[in-house]
């Protein structure tokens, strides 16, 4: 068991630096990017920054200050070093340290991404029990009916659809009055609930598929008549059924939260929410490159750690896995 | 012996959208105590639904069920939900085939034998775990303090279908039913496990229902045979009766088909075409087109369960002599065909 | 090592001259890895372990044993669908152990298998026409297909007109027929079945028996009939072995296995089988207890000694257990003519066992 948790740590971190050079590549070393030029020339966010007038002096000295005048190796270990230590640059556009910047928007982010998963385990799982437990009655087919067409909706269209109707319509919902948990509690919440309905419909119906599926499947399981045939009660049986059915919704949950954790992009622009999701759309809309390559770096790191706790916990509930 | 279950006349039919399956069609047997019961048949025979239907452990919304199961006196066919759940595991206990799968991956063996304990008895946790542990031990397991902690996939085979009776062992039941324990275990275990239940017959007084494809495996353990075919009897009798003295057409084609480590290489003499759909069950003896016997009245008329004296019942409209003639003939060709 | 195939030491009954098939020190190991980066290997599962043995041209070999013993194994190590870790293989005389795909490609048109499971080993998504006819686009035959999967429909049993019938639809027995078309279709020199009758009722088992001992005559075939039923197993094949945790233990003629049995093993194997008519009862049958060791680590000396009835019977100073019992694998040794068993204490003729203790 041990040494399965430290391979796991190994190839996180294995992992992480992959994705950094993988990040670092396409943003530097593509043509395209923020490097030099092939040709010589000056690198264009160099020129950028260097605002109306970008003498050449004053573009070579930005470039040698941001490191872009090094060979490319140099330029992705100072940076792979950096980054491991937690320190993913400083963004001269906008004038903030990057990681303080994602630090700063991590909390609204979280609020949302753990809020909205919490909605949609509430609603998934005991819909997609019952539904199993009552197959084919009138609560199962209208639950199914429900997931089919939760499941179609693009969230760009539900959230857009859902401001529509609750702020412009009903005015019972304000886009863009956000405050922090800490600060205004009743604010946070009215700021956070139809968000996190919208980012939990979809998820809400595929898990209640997923949960049905997996009950019904355990249901015709052997050890579940063995349950029976000990004159267990139904409630027992019922466990036994649940433990070995929603132990893989464990592994979902925790690789869908992961991406939800580097920020829910479309959901943070639509409702105003100050999180990382925000925090790139205005970075690559001000071609904020340090930011746009923080946040890239950042989000993969939660869905790589969300990755690990994911299987720590499957192995801990699933002692097959462990022995193998 | 005291007569612990009595099957009278019980019918199970599942309506479906292509028909009606008719597992079980008119099925009467009993069964005592210390004795070892054998129902043979093979796929599609309704030998596992009839006591799946006796456990109550058939949905009974997607069943119809008629007739009467009577154990110790009671028809369990009648008893609400909650009775027979008291019933379940504690008076009447069943094991099945394949026993890796009978056991749930997640919890550890000891814990599922200590859960089955306590929902039929009010001890504490420790004394039930004591019982696991000694149960662990009756069953041949050795070192079963240790075994108990462990997971079903740390089991082998054997060891797990010993569990599993360990289990059903819990609280002493009266009827002990055992559905192919043996089939998917190796033929040394095998024996072993046979042994093992039983033994249990004697040591526990339990009844014993033993259900096999495996005709060998019921000459060498059951007192009583029923040969079961598409949801019906066709033979009922002793051991030694039905083995010795066969009475139907489809007990002889058995016999006569299945290779025996004691007999030469002769040609094995199989049954023609394959077992019946339930659903369509042919009219009449549900064997008949594949009885090379068949004649006027199979196709008609649905043979009943007879009694030919001594308790040696079949279902075939041939004669006594006419059989007695027939399988001589096949006994005869049989042995040619040897030399 | 020669270059040549090792010389058989059980002639056949039916058939004489060259073996078609041999294998010799034919050895399999798996191994267990363990460690954080690098995967070091610390155990091994000892799947097959120096197994020699010849199959002779229009014979049926039986490979008897119970599960963990190789058997399966060690058959599609013979057909080179997994690389031995050990030993070699000889094909009508020739050594094909080094051979390359290239090289083998031509060799598979001779050696066919048919699987276990008539449920698994069929695609799904295929029509009957489809797989029985796949052998022939494989090779690149020439002449037309689909005539030539009906014809082999008809001559295994199935109805031709099915030809664009899907698996699902048949049932296990026919689904098996599909099986032994498939495997016939190129008209190969030698079938390995792999435990061909186990998955199916057994009113269906013997039609299919005939059915193989049928094409057999038919068209020359040499089988390797591998199962774990020793009814069925005394039936068909003409000598047999019988492996235990990877090893053969004893090879003999059909008959003379059964009647007079010389390892250990085979004897407690035979005895355990339910006879079917009654007499005596189940306890006087055992003479193994407990479960088959685990292949990760075989015992050392003959794997069997410490389950062996004959050795604690012989005695000795390892424990109740003969010296050379424990220490030193027994080679596969003359105990009879044509009739070859690894034992230091092979049993006599009628020599009965007692019930040994799990040791």
């Amino acid at each position: 068991m041990f040494q399965y948790m430290v391979r796991r740590l190994l190839w996180a971190f294995v992992m992480i630096v992959l994705v950094i050079a993988v990040v670092f590549a396409i943003f530097f070393v593509l043509p395209g990017g923020a490097g030099r030029r092939e040709d010589g020339r000056a690198s264009p966010v160099a020129v950028l920054m260097a605002g109306r007038n970008p003498r050449p002096d004053l573009v070579a000295d930005i470039e040698h200050r941001l490191g872009l005048d090094r060979p490319i190796h140099i330029q992705f270990g100072l940076y792979l070093g950096r980054a491991l230590k937690g320190d993913l640059g400083y963004s001269y556009q906008s004038q903030y340290d990057v990681r303080d910047a994602v630090f700063r928007r991590l909390p609204a982010t979280m609020s949302l991404a753990f809020g909205a998963s919490i909605v949609w385990l509430m609603i998934g799982i005991p819909l997609g029990v019952i539904s199993a437990l009552r197959r084919r009655s009138l609560l199962d087919r209208g639950s199914m009916l429900l997931a089919l067409i939760g499941v179609s909706m693009p969230t760009f269209w539900l959230g857009l659809m859902a401001v529509f109707f609750f702020d412009s319509r009903l005015g019972v919902y304000n886009v863009g009055d956000y405050a922090p948990l800490t600060e205004n509690p009743v604010q946070w919440f009215k700021a956070l609930w139809l968000p996190w309905i919208v980012l939990a419909v979809v998820s809400a119906a595929f898990y209640t598929r997923m949960v049905r599926g997996n009950v019904l499947e355990v249901q015709g399981e052997d050890y579940i008549r063995t349950a029976r045939a000990k004159g267990l009660k139904e409630r027992s049986v019922i466990r036994h059924a649940l433990r070995s059915a929603l132990t893989p919704v464990v592994t979902m949950y925790g690789l869908d939260v992961g991406i939800l954790l580097g920020g829910a992009i479309i959901t943070e622009r639509i409702f105003a929410i100050p999180g990382i999701g925000l925090l790139a759309v205005e970075a690559i809309t001000s071609s904020d490159l340090p930011t746009i390559l923080g946040v890239t770096v950042f989000a993969a790191f939660f869905v790589i750690a969300m990755n690990l706790l994911v299987d720590l916990v499957y192995a801990a509930l699933d002692p097959r896995v462990r022995y193998s | 012996m005291e007569t612990l279950l009595e099957v009278k006349d019980l019918h199970v039919h599942f309506p479906t959208p292509d028909g009606v399956v008719k597992a079980v069609d008119g099925l009467s047997f009993s069964v005592r105590r210390r004795e070892t019961f054998g129902i043979v048949g093979e796929s599609g025979s309704g030998k596992s639904v009839t006591n799946l239907t006796a456990l109550g452990l058939i949905d009974r919304k997607a069943a119809r069920v008629s007739g009467e199961v009577l154990f110790k006196g009671r028809d369990l066919l009648s008893l609400s939900k909650e009775e027979l759940r008291r019933v379940r595991g504690k008076e009447l206990a069943m094991i099945f085939q394949d026993p890796f799968a009978c056991l749930h991956p997640f919890y550890r063996v000891g814990d599922q034998i200590v859960e089955a304990i306590l929902c039929h008895d009010n001890v504490s946790k420790r004394q039930a775990e004591q019982r696991a542990i000694d149960l662990l031990g009756a069953v041949g397991i050795p070192r079963p303090q240790d075994r108990f902690r462990d997971y079903p996939h740390q089991y082998s085979g054997g060891m797990r279908q010993r569990a599993m009776i360990a289990m059903a062992l819990s609280h002493n039941p009266d009827l002990l039913i055992a559905d192919e324990p043996t089939t998917a275990l190796d033929v040394t275990v095998q024996a072993q496990i046979l042994e093992l239940i039983d033994r249990i017959k004697n040591e526990f007084n339990v009844g014993v229902i033993l259900i096999t494809h495996d005709l060998g495996v019921v000459a060498d353990v059951a007192q009583s045979v029923m040969v079961m075919y598409a949801g019906r009897a066709v033979e009922l009798g002793t051991r030694d009766e039905v083995f010795e003295n066969p009475q139907h057409p489809y007990t002889w084609g058995l016999l006569e088909s299945i290779p025996h480590i004691d007999q030469k290489g002769s040609r094995l003499i199989p049954i023609e075409g394959s077992p019946p759909s339930l659903i369509h069950v042919p009219p009449g003896c549900s064997f008949h087109p594949r009885c090379p016997h068949r004649f006027e009245p199979c196709d008609k008329e649905v043979p009943a369960l007879v009694d030919r004296g001594s308790g040696h019942l079949d279902a075939c409209h041939l004669s006594v002599e006419d059989k007695e003639r027939i399988w001589n003939e096949r006994e005869a060709r049989r042995t040619k065909a040897v030399s | 090592m020669s270059s040549t195939a090792p010389a058989p030491r059980v002639t056949s009954p039916k058939t004489s001259g060259e073996p078609l098939v041999a294998v010799e020190g034919l050895t399999k190991y798996f191994p267990i890895t363990k460690g954080i980066v690098l995967q070091k290997e610390v155990a091994r599962v000892h799947a097959v372990e120096d197994v020699t043995f010849s199959v002779f041209p229009g014979e049926t070999l039986g490979l008897v044993g119970e599960s963990g013993c190789g058997k399966s194994t060690t058959a599609r190590l013979l057909l080179k669908l997994l690389p031995a870790t050990r030993g070699r293989i000889f094909f009508e005389g020739e050594d094909i152990t080094g051979h390359s795909r290239r090289q083998m490609r031509p060799l598979r048109r001779e050696m066919q298998m048919i699987f276990q499971d008539p449920y698994a080993s069929l695609n799904p998504r295929q029509t009957v026409g489809q797989i029985i006819g796949a052998p022939f686009r494989i090779h690149k035959t020439e002449g037309e297909v689909k005539k030539r999967v009906q014809e082999l429909m008809d001559r295994v049993g199935l109805n031709p007109e099915h030809y664009n019938r899907y698996a699902h639809e048949f049932s296990g027995g026919q689904r098996q027929r599909i099986g032994v078309a498939r495997a016939l279709a190129l008209r190969p020199k030698l079938i390995v079945c792999d435990e061909p009758v186990s998955a199916l009722d057994v009113s269906i088992q013997a039609q299919i028996l005939n059915l193989l001992e049928d094409l057999q005559d038919e068209f020359k075939l040499t089988y390797i009939f591998i199962s774990h039923d020793l009814g069925v197993v005394r039936h068909i094949a003409d000598r047999i072995a019988v492996m235990y945790l990877g090893r053969v233990v004893e090879i003999a003629r059909a008959d003379e296995l059964y009647e007079d049995p010389k390892h250990p093993y085979t004897s407690a194997l035979l005895s355990a089988v339910p006879k079917g008519h009654g007499k005596g009862s189940v306890a006087n049958r055992i003479v193994l207890e407990g479960d088959v060791p685990s292949p990760i680590d075989p015992p050392s000396g003959c794997p069997f000694h410490p389950r062996c009835p004959k050795a604690r019977q012989v005695g000795g100073p390892e424990d109740g257990l003969p010296q050379n019992c424990v220490h030193e694998m027994p080679p596969l040794g003359d105990v009879a003519p044509n009739h070859v068993a690894a034992c230091w204490y092979p049993l006599k003729k009628d020599e009965s066992l007692q019930r040994a203790a799990h040791a």
